[in-house]
């Protein structure tokens, strides 16, 4: 018996087919919804500028953006109750329970793979060592 | 000047180097065979970190799981931390997040089977639980993961885009641009009923 080697089945011409300019370009997980679809209301820059902490909220609700600062204002405070939100008691000792009992393995790190924090007078002592080097060498030569 | 309705950080600077090396302490405790003192670091990050697993997740039981799987990750690897404790176990709790998020498509699992309230809730996050926070979970929950992440950690999270940044190795200019397209989605699919 042979395998089919091009199977024509329903499931590869789906794949096959060319994606539309309106599908997303790549797959979306599970809730997402393609941002083109629902992303048509933009907000004004003095907006983000004051969301970003970089303009005065009177300065955003003097133009016609205050229905906006409004809104984000009633989301702000919805997000304060998120801020508050702490992790259930028990997960602290659910997580020691389920740590393995032994201690975490030290790894030993290869000297080239340590790190090497170069300071000005590390650097300075380099240099002078160098140039030291350097002409050392040209000396034995110039004789 | 600073202005800002999101961004709450109360640490200065001098904390933080101070925390930083209190972790160091705590890690090289444990390293020595300390296991409890690992309870310590638990206890210091859990709350920020199961805050940003929950936005991510949308379900109080998969960031307790994701929250459970990335310490004892970090447990695991714990002499392998470089620079900051924070930023380092902030990563691996972030990235169980995105992982769980593709997972959850190939494995058929619904959001719905995992938006049943938890077993754990208790009464009083029940009730915290108000419709306009069920309704920006499912809006959160529509956003790709990189502008959900971005929205959570600017918003939610008060970071500064240079922190953000740090944390997710791009560039300041990216992160802006996801966490502004996050909004206007956000704003596009709330406003009609809460503007």
């Amino acid at each position: 018996m042979y395998d089919d080697l091009n199977p024509e089945t329903e499931l590869t011409r789906e794949s096959q087919k060319r994606p539309t300019p309106d599908a997303p370009s790549r797959t979306l997980i599970d809730r997402e919804v393609p941002l083109g679809q629902q992303a048509e209301r933009s907000l004004a820059a003095p907006v983000h500028a004051w969301l970003d902490g970089e303009l005065p909220e009177a300065a955003v609700r003097k133009s016609e953006a205050s229905k906006d600062v409004e809104f984000w204002r009633g989301l702000d405070a919805e997000m304060a109750r998120v801020r508050r939100l702490r992790t259930p008691q028990h997960v602290e000792a659910q997580i020691m329970a389920a740590l393995p009992t032994h201690a975490p393995a030290a790894t030993i790190t290869p000297w080239f793979r340590r790190e090497f924090v170069v300071t000005p007078p590390t650097a300075l002592l380099v240099g002078a060592a160098l140039v030291a080097v350097a002409s050392v060498i040209t000396a034995l030569f110039v004789r | 000047m600073r202005y800002s309705i999101v961004v709450k950080t109360t640490e200065g600077i001098t904390s933080v180097v101070d925390q930083d090396a209190s972790d160091q302490l705590v890690i090289q405790q444990v390293l020595a065979g300390k296991r409890d003192a690992f309870r310590l670091l638990i206890t210091r990050y859990s709350d920020p970190l199961y805050r940003h697993a929950l936005c991510m997740t949308g379900s109080p039981d998969v960031a307790e799981d994701v929250l459970q799987t990335s310490f004892i990750k970090a447990y695991q690897h714990l002499s392998e931390v470089r620079g900051r404790f924070d930023a380092w176990v902030f990563r691996i709790v972030a990235n169980g997040c995105k992982d769980w998020l593709k997972n959850i498509r190939r494995s058929h699992l619904s959001y719905e089977e995992d938006d049943q309230p938890s077993q754990h809730a208790t009464p009083d996050e029940e009730l915290d639980r108000t419709e306009l926070r069920s309704d920006l979970d499912r809006a959160l929950g529509s956003l790709p993961a990189s502008l959900r992440e971005a929205f959570i950690m600017k918003h939610v999270e008060g970071r500064s885009y240079e922190e953000m940044a740090d944390l997710l190795g791009t560039t300041v200019g990216a992160l802006k641009m996801r966490v502004h397209r996050a909004r206007e989605a956000l704003q596009a699919l709330l406003e009609e009923k809460y503007a």
